[in-house]
């Protein structure tokens, strides 16, 4: 039953993919891929947003894993959510107002600062504190 | 350079009647300086410590990131959503290079501030012949570069002129020369880097260096342009500094701010700097400190705030700027030779050692930032919480303003300075000795120690055995004949003070018609020359401006530890009344003894004399101790231990029980620091932990305190765990130190002491990992659901759950670690320590104290 609900959830996944081409923006399609957003905190003029989505760090880095230099287009993310769909996560974020433009330029600059995490936890530091003597 | 040369000497014809009637012919020294002390700074380890990439974290993660494909297509997405570019652009490399030259524009602040006072003591004659000195030296700085110097010389006579406008107003027209001075050297510096910077760099860099030196340029020509409307109402607007809020506000209005786009970026630029360091510095009366405030709140000002795709452009900025400058230094560090004398190269060097430490510290700030804003980079990179994080970088920015401290020391050193009429063959030449303040010296002994013979650079002969000394009790100028051909060696020391003593070198050239090379090394060098050597001098010499750990006094007797400990109160003015103490510091020139035990108070001490002085005592109580061996951990301070663990619900009351945290002694020393730190991390934690069981339920409880150690080779491992209450996360604390040094070392060195590497190290956790979990599911899977189950497997075993493992070494010398455990109920994992065969590590340290006593 579970299987043949992941299936399902894969094909419903692939055909929305299908629909997409690379024309449309990789920002605006990750925005697609999320849930209704919650807001959370009203009490200034930022907002904090809390929305489900697909875990986009995670995602990038299973198809780079598989081929390291394969472009992130949004037919290799469809295809990766299509793989792994229980890869989804919960963000949370501020945005400078309760605009749904402002959310999603919030939402895409978590994205992205996620993914700018994932690529620095992918280096090593060395320090060694010496005269090279 | 006629141009400049007649300006100034008619600036000394309308400022004549000042000039003082007899001076005569004299050899500036403060070139000699430059050059002896660049020469001193690379007999140091000093320029390694700088000049050495591999020593700043910074550059390894950048230079990391940047070989790896998957980092780069990560940075391409990102590219993708937010189109901020994958490396820094024009805007970026320019903003970096502002924050660059602003920072240094302001570190010059307090030079500046003592050049003011010791300017007002000048002579209009000494004040153009400086003026003129000044420009000529900018210039020759220049000149290698390209027609800017030709500008500059131009646009300097421009404003010379203006000044003597104001030549009727002495006060005013020194006050405004001396800030032309300033605004002069300090342009020199900026072209000299941006002109570097432009030649050896591509593309967008270039572009930036090249439209900066533009911009700048015409920045300062307006600046010097104005200086024809000086008028005595409005003087102080010719402030000293380029990147002051009244020069860029003037900037704004003119004609090029709204033509010239790049102009009116350099100006916005420099503008926001300018507005908001006035804002901090003045209006808040806060002072200028290179270090931490300087990464922090200049770089953000210059360069934008913690974002951090803007930090990972900056990084790469910072890596291309400093590389080339680390080129660049090298090259003169390498060649430099005093024989080949050449201020201008030293000062050169100089400024741009300035520029790669301004490099150096923006780039650890930047790396901190990145790392300690994220919990899995903190993780990541060994940190365990942002505070730590915090103090990685005030200990790296303290590392790397020792350096800035000794090229400021080689710059400024040699204050005390020979002087001579010229020399002639064959007759006297007349000798002027000046002390620090610029007197004239009048009671020294002058000893000529050594006369060699020069043959084509060689010495070929030593016929001088018995030093000549003269005796000198007044002003009176000393009156000395040379022999060409010969290396002399002089020794002048201070009657009143016979350590204090001016050693230098004369050569006479053999085809001499009048002129002498001299070399003179001042009396704080020699100090700064004997610490690299002598562990108590460097101590005495640094106790306040670094951390020193046991292995640095490990040495020391009663004696020196005596000397080391008075020496942090001494260079904070401490009267003593000890007569041979006082007689001891005063032949420091730092030590101004001004404050009485009375008006003494710990605020007078920074953070490095109170570490330093805890550091002593500590130390000097360990010597005294009886038992020196080098692992065991002892438990004499009865007010400070907790040894136990308690596995079970455990009541804690004052009334029935004490607790200890041990201290560690290495090498028969207490090493005061590892144990301050654990203490100071372990103890408050203990007590919220305590705390916040006793809110929540109405009664203090604690679920288990672990405490245990372990030694592999020279490396020793120290665990504390707790936790409040049977469900809630645990906290926990590693250190594992070296026992030769007493210091914590990186879990590289853990890694490599078992033979792994990190990686190696990962795959160990993931199996033994594996292994724990095997062994429970076999209680577990009967009674939860598998799917449950695997979800919490899954978790444990993720390779972002796996990273965080923190390795130690057991008391068995087993490697071990500290591992999240995702758990089905209670909180979301609980810190466990394992061993590699899959089990929880009991290797702590049962107390052995009858606690029932209490």
């Amino acid at each position: 039953m579970k299987k043949l609900l992941i299936i399902l959830i894969a094909i419903v996944l692939t055909l929305t993919g299908c629909g997409k081409n690379d024309d449309t923006p990789i920002d605006d399609y990750c925005w697609e891929q999320a849930d209704d957003y919650a807001i959370s905190d009203e009490s200034s003029k930022a907002v904090t947003i809390t929305v489900t989505a697909p875990d986009y760090a995670q995602l990038v880095q299973n198809i780079l894993s598989e081929d390291s230099s394969a472009s992130i287009t949004i037919d290799a993310l469809s295809e990766a959510i299509s793989v792994s769909p229980d890869s989804v996560k919960e963000y949370t974020f501020i945005s400078d107002s309760s605009d749904e433009d402002d959310i999603k330029a919030a939402f895409t600059d978590q994205i992205a600062k996620e993914l700018a995490v994932a690529a620095i936890s992918r280096t090593d530091s060395k320090e060694e504190w010496s005269d090279g003597q | 350079m006629k141009r400049l040369i007649c300006l100034i000497l008619s600036v000394i014809i309308l400022s004549s009647n000042a000039i003082p009637a007899s001076v005569s012919a004299t050899n500036d020294s403060a070139n000699q300086n430059h050059v002896l002390g660049l020469q001193a700074y690379l007999d140091t380890d000093n320029d390694e410590y700088l000049l050495r990439n591999e020593n700043y974290a910074y550059w390894g993660l950048i230079e990391d990131f940047e070989s790896d494909i998957v980092k780069w297509e990560l940075l391409n997405t990102i590219d993708s959503l937010i189109h901020c570019g994958t490396e820094p652009d024009v805007q970026k490399y320019t903003e970096v290079l502002v924050n660059i030259i602003a920072t240094y524009d302001r570190d010059n602040a307090t030079a500046i501030s003592e050049q003011h006072k010791n300017d007002n003591k000048k002579s209009a004659l000494d004040y153009a012949m400086d003026i003129s000195k000044i420009g000529a030296d900018a210039v020759g700085l220049m000149v290698s570069t390209d027609k800017s110097a030709g500008d500059l010389e131009k646009w300097i006579s421009i404003a010379v002129s203006g000044l003597s406008t104001l030549a009727g107003n002495v006060d005013n027209w020194i006050d405004a020369l001396s800030d032309l001075e300033t605004l002069v050297q300090n342009y020199a510096h900026y072209d000299t880097f941006l002109a570097l910077i432009q030649e050896e760099s591509s593309g967008d860099l270039k572009i930036a260096a090249s439209n900066l030196r533009t911009s700048m340029a015409k920045a300062m020509q307006i600046k010097l342009d104005s200086y024809t409307n000086i008028l005595d109402e409005n003087f102080e607007q010719y402030g000293e500094f380029f990147f002051s809020d009244v020069f860029f506000d003037a900037l704004k209005l003119t004609s090029e701010y709204d033509s010239d786009e790049n102009l009116k970026f350099f100006i916005d630029c420099g503008s926001k700097f300018a507005d908001k360091i006035n804002e901090y510095f003045i209006n808040q009366k806060k002072a200028w400190d290179l270090g931490i405030a300087i990464g922090t709140l200049v770089g953000n000002i210059a360069v934008g705030g913690e974002d951090i795709i803007n930090r990972l452009h900056e990084l790469m900025a910072l890596r291309d700027i400093g590389d080339i400058l680390c080129e660049e230094l090298s090259r003169i560090g390498s060649n430099y030779d005093t024989g080949e004398y050449d201020s201008i190269i030293a000062e050169k060097y100089f400024t741009l050692s300035h520029y790669l430490i301004g490099c150096r510290i923006r780039g650890e700030y930047c790396r901190y930032s990145i790392v300690a804003s994220d919990s899995g980079l903190r993780s990541k990179f060994s940190f365990k919480n942002a505070e730590e994080a915090a103090k990685w970088y005030e200990e790296k920015c303290a590392k790397i303003l020792a350096i800035q401290n000794s090229i400021k020391t080689a710059c400024n050193a040699i204050l005390v300075h020979v002087e001579t009429s010229g020399y002639e063959v064959g007759e006297l030449s007349e000798w002027y000795i000046y002390d620090e303040s610029g007197s004239l010296c009048s009671n020294y002994t002058l000893r000529i120690t050594s006369k060699e013979k020069m043959h084509i650079g060689a010495i070929i002969a030593d016929d001088f055995t018995q030093p000549l000394e003269y005796v000198i009790t007044t002003s009176d100028p000393l009156l000395l004949e040379l022999d060409p051909g010969y290396w002399y060696g002089f020794e002048i020391v201070d009657n009143a003070n016979t350590e204090n003593i001016l050693l230098f070198t004369v050569s006479v050239n053999q085809s001499s018609e009048g002129l002498i090379d001299m070399i003179e090394i001042h009396t704080d060098f020699c100090a700064a020359i004997q610490s690299e050597t002598d562990p108590l001098e460097s101590f005495i010499q640094n106790c306040d401006s670094r951390y020193f750990s046991v292995a640095d006094i490990s040495n020391f007797d009663e004696n020196d530890c005596l000397y080391a400990r008075n020496a942090i109160f001494a260079k904070s003015g401490w009267i003593f009344s000890n007569q041979e103490l006082s007689n001891y510091f005063q032949k420091y020139s730092w030590y101004n003894p001004t404050v009485t035990a009375d008006e003494f108070t710990d605020a007078m001490l920074n953070q490095y004399q109170i570490a330093n002085r805890d550091l002593i005592i500590a130390f000097e109580s360990g010597i005294e101790a009886p038992s020196a061996n080098n692992t065991v951990y002892s438990n004499e301070d009865d007010n400070l231990l907790i040894i136990d663990r308690f596995t079970s619900w455990y009541r804690l009351g004052t009334d029935e029980y004490c607790y200890h945290i041990p201290m560690i002694s290495l090498n028969g020393h207490y090493d005061y620091l590892i144990n301050d730190r654990i203490y100071n991390q372990f103890y408050p934690l203990w007590e919220n932990r305590v705390e916040q069981h006793y809110k929540e339920y109405g009664y203090p409880e604690l679920s288990e305190i672990v405490y245990s150690l372990g030694q592999k080779d020279d490396l020793l491992s120290i665990v504390f765990q707790t936790s409040a209450t049977m469900w809630d996360e645990s906290s926990f604390y590693v250190y594992t130190i070296s026992t030769e040094t007493g210091e914590e070392v990186p879990f590289s060195e853990l890694y490599r002491c078992y033979g792994l590497t990190e990686s190696g190290f990962f795959d160990l956790v993931k199996s033994t990992m594996q292994k724990y979990w095997d062994k429970q599911i076999i209680d577990l899977a009967p009674n939860i659901d598998a799917g449950l189950l695997q979800g919490v497997i899954d978790k444990t075993l993720s390779a972002d759950n796996v990273r965080t493992a923190i390795p130690y070494i057991n008391k068995n010398g087993e490697l071990c670690f500290v591992g999240r455990i995702y758990w089905i109920a209670g909180a979301d994992y609980y810190h466990h320590l394992l061993n590699t065969s899959g089990y929880v590590d009991e290797g702590w340290i049962e107390c052995t104290t009858d606690h029932s006593a209490n």
